[in-house]
């Protein structure tokens, strides 16, 4: 039973981050102070104004509404292959957990093998054969998703099944299947959902970074990886352009962090009366 | 002893067959055909035959992967389309600089985060511990790549100390030098945020155990037995982190060198595939893939060297 | 030779240690009794200026003469192993795991002998035989890991004697170990005194134990010294009801009543640092108690022989030459089943 003491800062802070974070990602669905792809090249490189609260860039874009269509292509993406990733992973390392022996383990070897292909790299391969795209993106993260929830998973579940209510199930007869599901599954869900934050984190990370080489969504899509690709060649010309899509990088990555940092701390007392 | 390290090694060579394997399915089973992006889509169907012929698409998809992999262990890569020299030697050409940079970053990210994660550990609950928790935390955050613009910014645009990219070759090693220093101090700077905080919690965990109190019992000094005896022991869990780290590191080349226009092995990946160079992205991804995978086999060796208590195991 | 006067140890507006005095010659072999939480382990940690960080520590701990409570690190560095040494509890976690039985034992004894390599190693097999190690050349180039129990346990005291100290402190040296091992530890300690001219302090929960290895004993309850004397006389005749309290609650087969007789224990438990009364430690399970006990603490009085105890019924005429064996409820022998 868990005291309502106050919750920890990181918990919060990072709620906060999370929140703002999806808040401007829905909002853009319905409104942006401009729209994000319109073009005007006779206003561009702006400083702040109140018509353009941070500007705009060399084509003539409102930065703010190019950052909030932004957020949309990060916690979008994020969002699918971290869900499609960490639901193929955590049915793995469950079933693993429960086969046991060597099927569990030629299970995790496989997964492990997927380790030795970075999202990064994966994403390569796929853009040189299908060319440059959002979905490329969404697979590649998705993929190196799967081994992670995995192990989590497993891990998890493998501390479960030795409990006594789940042995006693098993004496009385019931399937492995649905033990999983109904003592295994809520067990595990606290290590799978604090993974599943700091997964967010590295898949905003990674869509940055492939969007950034131009190996993730394509223009006109938004996106703050591209974005800073695109400022980097007016470094001398307007470094602000280069500030504003980092920060928001910055703040998204620290604030799924934090929540799941804050999580953890919250749903393994343990680790959190250590440090 | 010689059994494990048989029984690793032979699972290392498995591994990058899978991994060559993967690669080639990957490459050459999706849809596309390399030979229409070479000549062209108007391009007449007896020159694509022709082509076809030359390229060895013919063959059944089991003979061109033994024919490829065969190559692979003798060196040869294939031929590029697009530069028009064997692969290998494009790699060759580069590898040197990819190299230079990924060591020297994971030199620096080793030496910062074994600093940072001893000083925060020895400053528990201190300000100290606080900065560096806080640091690391933002560092964790921070893209490579961005940080990258930022210490351009400073650096090159503002104080005009270090080039903002390029390379100018191996002949001035000074010139070299500088070219690599924005490079390396961007990756490490992220890493070792990963690794201190891992660092730093190996080391409050094993600073609780009894074995630092004995040692401080028979009269040696703080400082000793932080170094001597407490640092060895947290380093066992970190020696694992590092080999991924390294991966890391090495993957994140390949964004560093088109940030800072470096000519590694990094750009020559996207150049390969702006040229849809097939064959050269295909060699290039499987060694990126068995260094890393390499790394890894490396450090589950060492683990098992660093901690005495492993090694019976073995037996 | 070691004197400890009026020693605190508080951890904020907490006492885990109160106002404790003892002191130790060469050559003597006192021991400290009491349960856990009562202070014990906090007080051998403070004899060698091992207390947390967040203790504070007040009062006076003397070695030789040299006033080294309150000093720097440097001072307590200067003493620990080569004038005072302490061999620890729970040899599992408490040798390096990473360093063989020969680096371990070599590097105090280049520290503070300064000897080299070869007549470091010579020096590291003596001791190793000293305390009783079989095939001590073998052991060098072996882990902690390799060893059992007893031998880490003999080891750690290998450590402690290593530079020749002159007090050594055992805290709780045989709780690891099986009945039979703890014998012989607490021989080979006894001996070792003997033969070194060495001061011992022993620090045990186990009656028995301090029974036999000490000449003198110390009982702390609740973070207070309430009773000290003679081992033998102390143990025969307490004064004091925790201490009797604590007699009558070992576990013997040739008790009066015999096996069918319900064990004696103390109600309630130890309080923890910073619940405890201002008053005497004890009150609140003492069967005897008197109305002035919770508030007022009893001062440690001289019984003669030797012999002090802290407790208001030795001051109430009347009372004093009552045996402190008033049993406990629950004491009662009543047949079992």
């Amino acid at each position: 039973m868990m005291r309502m003491r106050s919750l920890p800062v990181n918990l919060l802070l990072g709620a906060a981050l999370v929140a703002a974070l999806t808040l401007a990602a829905l909002l853009s669905l319905v409104w942006t102070p401009h729209p994000f792809a319109a073009i005007d090249v006779a206003n561009r490189f702006q400083g702040p104004s109140a018509e353009h609260w941070l500007g705009t860039d060399q084509l003539g874009r409102d930065v703010v509404s190019q950052l909030m269509a932004g957020a949309r292509t990060s916690v979008a993406i994020a969002f699918v292959a971290v869900v499609l990733g960490g639901s193929v992973g955590t049915a793995l390392g469950l079933f693993a957990s429960a086969a046991g022996d060597f099927v569990e383990d030629a299970v995790m070897r496989l997964a492990d093998f997927s380790f030795a292909f970075p999202a990064l790299l994966f994403a390569i391969m796929l853009a040189a054969v299908f060319g440059p795209s959002l979905a490329n993106a969404v697979v590649a993260i998705a993929f190196i998703n799967v081994p992670v929830f995995a192990r989590v998973a497993r891990a998890a579940a493998n501390q479960v099944w030795t409990r006594e209510f789940t042995l006693a199930s098993r004496v009385a007869g019931r399937s492995g299947f649905s033990i999983t599901v109904d003592h295994i599954l809520p067990n595990v869900a606290a290590a799978v959902i604090v993974q599943a934050t700091i997964e967010f984190a590295v898949a905003i990370l990674a869509e940055a970074a492939l969007s950034y080489l131009g190996l993730g969504v394509q223009p006109p899509a938004a996106s703050w990886g591209r974005m800073l690709s695109e400022a980097q060649t007016l470094l001398y010309l307007a470094p602000q352009l280069a500030i504003y899509p980092g920060l928001c990088i910055v703040a998204a990555v620290l604030g799924f962090n934090l929540l799941g940092d804050g999580l953890r701390d919250v749903t393994d007392p343990r680790l959190s009366r250590r440090q | 002893m010689l059994l494990f390290l048989a029984k690793r090694t032979t699972g290392l060579l498995a591994t990058l067959l899978a991994v060559s394997v993967v690669v080639f399915l990957v490459m050459n089973v999706l849809p596309g055909d390399p030979v229409l992006v070479i000549l062209g889509i108007d391009s007449t169907p007896d020159a694509q035959a022709v082509l076809r012929e030359q390229l060895g698409l013919n063959a059944p998809l089991l003979d061109r992967y033994l024919i490829w992999i065969a190559g692979v262990a003798r060196g040869d890569f294939g031929t590029s389309h697009s530069f028009g020299v064997p692969v290998a030697g494009l790699i060759a050409e580069r590898l040197p600089l990819t190299l230079s940079l990924a060591l020297s970053a994971t030199l620096l990210t080793v030496v910062l985060a074994l600093a940072l994660g001893v000083f925060a550990a020895s400053n528990h609950r201190k300000a100290g511990d606080w900065g560096v928790m806080t640091l690391s935390q933002l560092g964790i955050a921070v893209p490579a790549f961005w940080l990258s613009m930022l210490l351009v910014l400073l650096f090159a645009v503002r104080l005009r100390w270090l080039p903002p990219g390029g390379f100018p070759g191996w002949s001035d090693p000074a010139a070299a030098a500088r070219a690599l220093v924005l490079p390396t101090v961007a990756l490490a700077l992220v890493q070792a945020a990963v690794l201190a905080r891992v660092t730093r919690s190996s080391m409050l965990e094993v600073l609780r155990l009894d074995f630092t109190r004995t040692a401080l019992a028979t009269g040696l000094s703080r400082s000793r037995v932080l170094w001597r005896h407490v640092l060895p022991n947290a380093l066992v869990p970190v020696v694992t982190i590092v080999g991924m780290q390294f991966a890391n590191v090495v993957t994140g080349t390949i964004v560093i060198e088109n940030v800072f226009y470096l000519p590694g092995l990094g750009r020559l990946i996207f150049q390969a595939i702006s040229n849809r160079d097939l064959l050269t992205v295909q060699a290039l991804v499987l060694m990126f893939a068995a260094i890393v995978v390499t790394a890894n086999f490396v450090v589950d060796i060492l683990y098992v060297l660093i901690d005495p208590r492993l090694r019976g195991r073995l037996a | 030779m070691l004197e400890v006067d009026s020693l605190s140890v508080r951890f904020g507006e907490a006492y885990a240690v109160r106002e404790a005095s003892l002191s130790v010659a060469p050559g003597e072999r006192v021991g400290v009794v009491g349960e856990s939480g009562c202070g014990k382990s906090v007080l051998a940690a403070s004899l060698l200026g091992l207390a947390p960080e967040a203790a504070r520590v007040t009062g006076s701990i003397r070695l030789g003469g040299n006033e080294l409570a309150g000093g720097p690190e440097r001072r307590w560095r200067g003493h620990r192993g080569r004038d005072i040494a302490m061999v620890f509890q729970e040899p599992m976690s408490a040798l390096n795991p990473l360093l063989r039985i020969g680096q371990i034992l070599a590097e105090p004894i280049v520290l503070h002998q300064r000897l080299g390599r070869r007549a470091a190693e010579a020096r590291v097999l003596s001791l190793l035989e000293e305390v009783g190690i079989p095939d001590p050349r073998a052991r060098l180039s072996q882990f902690p890991h390799q060893l059992s129990g007893g031998q880490r346990q003999r080891v750690l005291i290998a450590l402690a004697l290593a530079a020749d100290p002159s007090i050594l402190i055992a805290d709780e040296p045989t709780t690891a170990l099986d009945a039979n091992m703890a014998v012989r530890v607490v021989d080979l300690l006894v001996e070792l005194t003997q033969r070194r001219g060495m001061g011992l302090v022993f620090i045990s929960h186990d009656l028995g134990v301090v029974a036999r290895a000490t000449e003198r004993v110390v009982v702390m309850y609740g973070g207070d010294v309430v009773e000290t004397g003679p081992t033998h006389a102390t143990l025969e005749a307490p004064r004091h009801p925790y201490t009797a309290g604590l007699i009558a609650a070992r576990p013997s087969i040739a008790r009066a009543g015999g096996l069918r007789t319900r064990l004696p224990t103390i109600p309630g438990m130890v309080p923890p640092v910073g619940r405890r009364a201002p008053g005497c430690p004890f009150s609140g399970r003492c069967a005897v108690e008197l109305p002035r006990c919770a508030g007022e603490r009893p001062p440690l009085l001289d019984m003669g022989e030797g012999a002090r105890a802290a407790c208001h019924r030795l001051t109430e005429a009347g009372l004093r030459d009552e045996p402190a064996t008033a049993p406990a409820p629950g004491a009662m022998p009543e047949t079992v089943g």
